[in-house]
């Protein structure tokens, strides 16, 4: 108000003015009635005071005042009772407030001059409230469990979910247990002394859907101490077309066609027989002979397999269009490997390779050894090795664009098969065909931004789609607003706040696409999250000395000034008319 | 006696049967509250006979006697004046005074005693008794004890078959129960254990056992049928309830399934059947070293101790003893069948057998091996099982030891060359017929007689062909004595030892036929015994051997005749009579060698003809495109179980419920689950029994669908690796990136 003048209780300024002006005036004219003309003005300014003096009494006015020692204590979880006690003997004055994301402290904060933080912290989106105060962090040490995690939450069937991070603290001789969603056991390790231990856990999903995987942690006697959710989608893989050519029919590939056929997978096979005359084998597919490598031809394919030699023959148009329907569609091309291949010096090759003289190869994760060419990859730009069975240097693609060029220096793979440990020839070609084979198109692509989504807290996710009129929509089919990037028009981003744990669904309006999100219980994963509490507000509160802001409070003034004024008035406005009896 | 002292003793008896008594009112509370309890006439019966004994053991009765009873009358009677006591004592041991008192208290007491009471707590056990019979009635009101009770019923209930209605709308029909069940599994005669009746429904049992189920229902029924793995199996109707036999020869599940009055059809539980296989008998032996070596001076035993188990009784064991003698390609074996010292008792389950193995007795030598091992068969029809022990092996070590060698340094072959070829015959024949005028009368006969030599062992080469042996007895003989003439009895005496232990059918001939009639006396008795004789290929026999077919037969026949000339000649010294035999023989000998080819020839590839002005032209004029279309289904064994699994986390997630499309997909996966199940049926039954619950409606709670999504996730082996294609988003920024690549390589 004026001058730094306000009341507290602003809201009944108004009701109180009109009351007070209706009281005035009735007693005004009451005044004039009695016709005590001699005090009416001294009597109708007495009124007028005391009025005044009643209506500040109710209204409470206050003064601003400047401030600069006001502090306060924010506890938030696991503080610790010690160091609060200390705090407080050491700081007299000191405030003590409890943090609880789910109440606002704004107000008490406002009074405030600095503030100091105990415990796990706030949480990284309150943090604006400590935005204009000075703020000391003091931190947890770091709680027992699970401090770090990473995992692949999404999946496709037959691939490896991995599951890696630190626990801190272990009980000695605990394990953990990665379990699947109806807690069988699926991989473990002992926890051997009290240490840090970082763990890596894996394991392959049998069956495709949306499932809540379990991290637990059970003594040496089998009795869970503790379990915590992971959520995960497995996908299926979806069928590939396949085409192969050969300028002779081979055992490899004889083999390789068969896997894939016995797959489902729509497999053609081109092998020259003589000049001009093909042999066209056709598995899970119509009959359709491929003479011309056209462009729609090459588009209907997701994995095309050459050896070497039909490759190199190609003429320059042939090649051209490969390599278009490679850039552009992202097609996978495999080369079968040769002499050939190794022998050509030519410039434009895809590979270079130099020869090691070493004619067998171990596969250390499938336990095999098996025949390789003398050969080896040379380093090159855009060349990325393929791990097989835990070699690295027996395979390798190039990336062009969208798509890859791949091949191997894996001599006769279908002997592996002919050995009987198909398991160990399909994990090869597997991972060799997987690598570059054709993705399939995706409409929109979602990422969580927030690790550990829970109910009302804010969850921040990121779309990126190339759909123009793009909308998103919540369970209840509210839709959600998007924040779009100016720079990069298909890069969206949003935010919203659960209601209940367990999945949760954003969708794209008028449109099927979706996608799920789990929401998790306030207990799950709270040494994660603690940990990531304290390093972020560690970060944000830094340690430097801050000195303390000046706030202007408004103070409450004294109403004893106008008690006394409204009882001298009043006493006086009822001695006036015996006064004037008298007299 | 005195009226005093028998009041005394009525007083004293009367107070026993009042503590009988009190005992009494106090078991018969606690066996009416045990009785409503347990609702248990039984349990009743046994709680009052235990409390009756320990009421009593508490209160002893018997042990109040007269003097106890004495004193208590001393006690609450003023007129007995301390006195009872000389009522029970003999009246002529007392004095005077005593005999006076204790009249006038045997007086005071006969008025008095019928006044006073002994000490009693009746009412204190009647109210006892009525409290607890009260509490009873109130327990058993409340049904305060309900759980326990179900928990006890269900006990007993479990191994009961329970029936559920398929269709869950006819709750309110009746549904018709098993009264009595009676299941009894006869094992097979063999094992001696003839039938046992069993009251759990999950059988594990041997295999061959039969098993027989009987089923009285409460109510008429009809169709009774056992399904077992999908067959339906109808039960026969007898007087007394249904009846089927199974003969259980390999594990899996069975149901039973009734339709009631009304038609409707009822399921009962899956049930484990499972076989167990004999096991063949098991075979251990004890103390003895794998091999054994023995120096020629020593005490050549070998001790053999072994014990033979067998899970239902063993049939037979024996020793099967090899002895090798030689080396090389002149090893020969012979093989014995030894009893054990002790006799084997037919269906006995566990024997200690042994043996003591005398290797003079066997006859072996120095050099010789001796390998056994133990045989024993189970009584198992129709087949028994027999298993065998390792092979253990006694060696007598032979210090001296002969070798032919090649010397390294001599490029030419020493080794003698027993056999000429006709055509070497031939041409050594002309040689000599050349030679003759230059070389003395002693060496042209000498020459002349060792090709007649070398004639003759051709001759019983062939003869081998013809399974020939009477011809070729000498041969091997005659080489030794002309050139190791020493030797030769050494080596006789050898053959001898080793003909005696001979009944080698197969064996290598070439020895042991000196002796030839002994071995078939032997023979003849052997071969009159064996009942298969008939039937089989002798090959020993030349008469019956079939190694050529009959016109090779005559042709091989001639040219052994013709070689006979030719050898006669040859040793009568005259080649060039001999040579013209010979020649014929070589030309005989020749057919019969193309005969055989053309034997190899006819089983061999067939090329199809080509046509001459076709071949190597190069022309591909005719040469077509090939085609092959081919759909391969893609055979995943366990589809329907992984669908199962994804559909149950949805069922387990609140998103969707059972609707009738997911019927089909439980019934496929329980197939595919009892396929895997067959195997282990303990493992999965209660997975594939909750699987069935869910299908047929009877338990799908949220329980249920965790426990069986468990199991199914269990049971569903590795993923298979197979390439495919995955879903991306295509990043126009990422695609650019990629662009920017390539353009800086």
């Amino acid at each position: 108000m004026i001058d730094g003048f306000s009341f507290l209780q602003k809201e009944l300024i108004i009701p109180i003015l009109l009351g007070g002006l209706v009281v005035f005036n009735i007693y005004v004219w009451k005044e004039w009635q009695t016709k005590q003309r001699g005090r009416f003005v001294v009597n109708s300014i007495v009124a007028l005071i005391t009025i005044l003096a009643l209506a500040m009494l109710i209204l409470e006015p206050t003064k601003e005042v400047e401030i600069n020692d006001s502090q306060a204590l924010v506890l938030t979880d696991n503080f610790d009772e010690v160091a609060k006690d200390s705090l407080l003997n050491h700081y007299k004055d000191i405030k003590v407030l409890d943090y609880n994301p789910k109440k606002s402290i704004r107000k008490e904060l406002d009074s405030l001059t600095n503030v100091i933080v105990l415990g796990d912290g706030v949480e990284p989106y309150d943090f604006y409230l400590f935005d204009s105060i000075p703020t000391t962090y003091i931190p947890n040490a770091a709680p027992t469990g699970v401090t770090r995690l990473n995992y692949t939450e999404q999946l496709v069937l037959g691939n490896e979910l991995r599951v890696s991070g630190s626990y801190s603290k272990p009980i000695e001789k605990s394990f953990l247990v990665l379990q699947d969603s109806r807690n069988n056991g699926l991989d473990s390790i002992q926890f051997v002394g009290d240490k840090n231990a970082d763990f890596n856990l894996s394991t392959r999903p049998k069956v495709a859907g949306v499932y809540i995987y379990q991290l637990a942690v059970k003594d040496s006697a089998g009795v869970i101490l503790e379990t915590n959710p992971l959520p995960i989608e497995i996908q299926k893989k979806e069928l590939l077309r396949v085409l192969i050519l050969n300028t002779f029919p081979t055992f490899e590939t004889k083999y390789l066609k068969n896997f894939l056929a016995e797959s489902g997978h729509e497999v053609i096979v081109r092998s020259q027989l003589t000049k001009g005359k093909y042999k066209f084998e056709y598995f899970n597919t119509p009959t359709q002979p491929v003479y011309q490598f056209t462009d729609a031809v090459l588009q209907k394919f997701d994995i095309i397999i050459v050896d070497a030699e039909t490759y190199v023959s190609f003429g320059k148009s042939a090649k051209s269009r490969f390599e278009k329907s490679i850039a552009e569609s992202g097609l996978g091309l495999f080369i079968q490997p040769s002499d050939f291949l190794f022998n050509s010096r030519s410039s434009d090759a895809y590979f270079k390779f130099k020869r090691d003289r070493i004619s067998t190869v171990p596969l250390p994760e499938f336990a095999a050894e098996t025949e390789k060419y003398p050969y080896q990859f040379d380093e090159q730009l855009l060349v990325e090795p393929i791990r097989l069975g835990g070699s690295s240097n027996i395979a390798a693609y190039r990336q062009m664009d969208n798509g890859k060029i791949a091949t191997t220096t894996l001599l006769n793979s279908y002997q592996i098969l002919l050995n009987g440990k198909s398991e160990v020839y399909h994990g090869i070609w597997t991972t060799l065909l997987d690598k570059i084979a054709k993705k399939k198109g995706q409409v929109v692509s979602w990422k969580s931004n927030t690790k550990i989504p829970r109910i009302d807290e804010p969850f921040h996710f990121q779309v990126r789609t190339n759909v123009a009129e793009f909308g998103v929509i919540n369970e209840d089919r509210i839709s959600v607003s998007l924040v779009q990037k100016p720079l990069l028009p298909s890069h969206y981003s949003g935010t919203v706040h659960p209601k209940e744990t367990g999945w949760n669904t954003l969708q794209v309006e008028n449109d099927s696409t979706s996608f799920s999100y789990f929401v998790y219980d306030n207990i799950d994963w709270s040494a994660l999250r603690s940990t990531a509490n304290i390093a972020a507000n560690k970060k944000k509160f830094g340690n430097g000395t801050k000195k303390n802001r000046t706030v202007v409070v408004d103070r409450p003034i004294s109403l004893l000034v106008f008690y006394i004024l409204f009882l001298l008035g009043i006493g006086w406005l009822w001695l006036s008319p015996k006064l004037s009896a008298e007299g | 006696m005195e009226s005093g002292k028998l009041h005394l003793i009525k007083f004293h008896k009367r107070w026993q049967i009042l503590s009988y008594a009190e005992a009494a009112l106090y078991a018969i509370g606690i066996a009416v509250l045990f009785y409503l309890v347990s609702k248990n006439l039984w349990l009743g019966v046994l709680s009052f006979v235990v409390a009756v004994v320990a009421v009593l053991f508490i209160q002893r009765p018997w042990k109040h006697n007269l003097a106890t009873t004495g004193t208590y009358v001393d006690a609450h009677v003023d007129e007995a004046s301390f006195s009872t006591g000389l009522l029970l004592q003999p009246e002529d041991s007392l004095s005077n005074l005593a005999k006076l008192q204790r009249y006038k208290v045997s007086e005071e007491l006969s008025k008095r005693l019928g006044a006073i009471h002994p000490p009693n707590k009746l009412k204190q056990a009647l109210m006892v008794t009525l409290g607890l019979v009260l509490l009873g009635i109130v327990v058993q009101q409340l049904d305060l004890f309900k759980s326990v009770e179900s928990v006890l019923e269900n006990a007993t209930n479990e191994t009961q078959i329970q029936f559920i209605a398929t269709d869950s709308i006819i709750e309110k029909s009746i549904i018709p129960k098993i009264s009595s069940q009676d299941i009894s599994v006869t094992y097979p005669s063999y094992t001696r254990k003839g039938t046992i009746a069993v009251s759990d429904p999950n059988i594990k049992t041997i295999a061959g056992a039969t098993v027989q189920w009987l089923l009285v229902f409460d109510n008429s029924v009809t169709e009774v049928y056992l399904d077992r793995m999908g067959e339906l199996i109808p039960l026969q109707k007898g007087e007394n309830g249904y009846r089927i036999k199974q003969v259980l020869l390999e594990s899996g599940f069975y149901s039973f399934k009734f339709k009631n009055e009304d038609g409707i059809e009822f399921t009962s539980d899956l049930f484990s059947l499972e076989a167990i296989p004999d096991n063949p008998p098991e075979i251990e032996i004890l103390g003895l070293e794998q091999y054994t070596y023995f120096d020629f001076s020593d005490k050549k035993v070998v001790e053999l101790q072994s014990t033979i188990t067998d899970d239902y009784g063993i049939d037979e064991a024996y020793i099967i003893a090899t002895v090798s003698k030689g080396s090389g390609e002149s090893v020969k074996f012979r093989e014995e069948k030894l009893k054990f010292k002790q006799a084997i008792t037919k269906g006995v389950k566990s024997i200690r057998a042994t043996k003591t193995l005398d290797l003079n007795t066997l006859k072996m030598e120095v050099g010789d091996e001796l390998y056994f091992y133990i045989e024993a068969f189970d009584e198992k029809r129709p087949k028994r099982n027999v298993s065998r022990s390792e092979t253990y092996f006694a060696v007598i070590k032979d210090t001296v030891g002969e070798q032919y060698g090649v010397e390294g340094t001599l490029g030419v072959d020493q080794m003698p060359d027993y056999f000429r070829s006709q055509r070497q015959l031939i041409i050594d024949t002309e040689k000599l017929i050349k030679d003759k005028p230059s070389i003395t009368i002693t060496e042209f006969k000498s020459r002349s007689n060792e090709l007649g030599f070398d004639q003759k062992a051709l001759r019983l080469k062939y003869g081998q062909f013809m399974g020939d042996e009477s011809e070729m007895e000498e041969a091997p003989e005659e080489i030794e004595s002309e050139e190791e003439g020493e030797d030769h009895d050494h080596a006789e005496d050898q053959e001898n030892v080793i003909k005696e232990f001979m009944h080698d059918h197969d064996g290598d001939n070439e020895h042991n036929l000196v002796e030839k009639h002994e071995h078939h006396e032997e023979n003849d008795t052997e071969e009159a015994e064996d009942p298969l004789h008939d039937y089989l290929h002798n090959h020993d026999d030349p008469e019956e051997s079939t190694l050529f077919e009959e016109s090779l037969k005559t042709k091989l026949r001639k040219a052994l005749s013709i070689m006979w000339d030719a050898e006669l000649h040859l040793r009568l010294n005259e080649p060039e009579k001999s040579l013209p035999f010979q020649y014929e023989a070589l030309k005989y000998i020749q057919e019969i060698k193309n005969s055989a080819r053309i034997y190899v020839h006819r089983i061999g590839f067939d090329p199809p003809p080509i046509k001459e002005d076709s071949r190597l032209t190069g022309k591909i004029k005719d040469i077509e495109n090939y085609r092959k279309n081919e759909t391969k289904e893609v055979e995943n064994p366990f589809e329907a179980l992984e669908n199962a699994v994804a559909r149950l986390e949805q069922f387990i997630q609140q998103e969707s419920t059972f609707n009738e499309a997911d019927n089909a997909l439980f019934t496929a996966a329980g197939n595919e689950l009892a396929k895997l199940a067959i195997a282990n049926p303990s493992k999965y039954l209660q997975v594939l029994q909750g699987l069935k619950r869910i299908e047929n409606n009877t338990e799908r709670t949220m329980a249920n669908y965790k426990f069986v999504q468990k199991g199914l996730l269990a049971a569903l082996p590795k993923t298979a690796q197979v390439p495919g294609a995955k879903k991306e988003y295509t990043d126009d920024i990422n695609s650019l990136f990629l662009k920017q690549l390539e353009v800086y390589d």
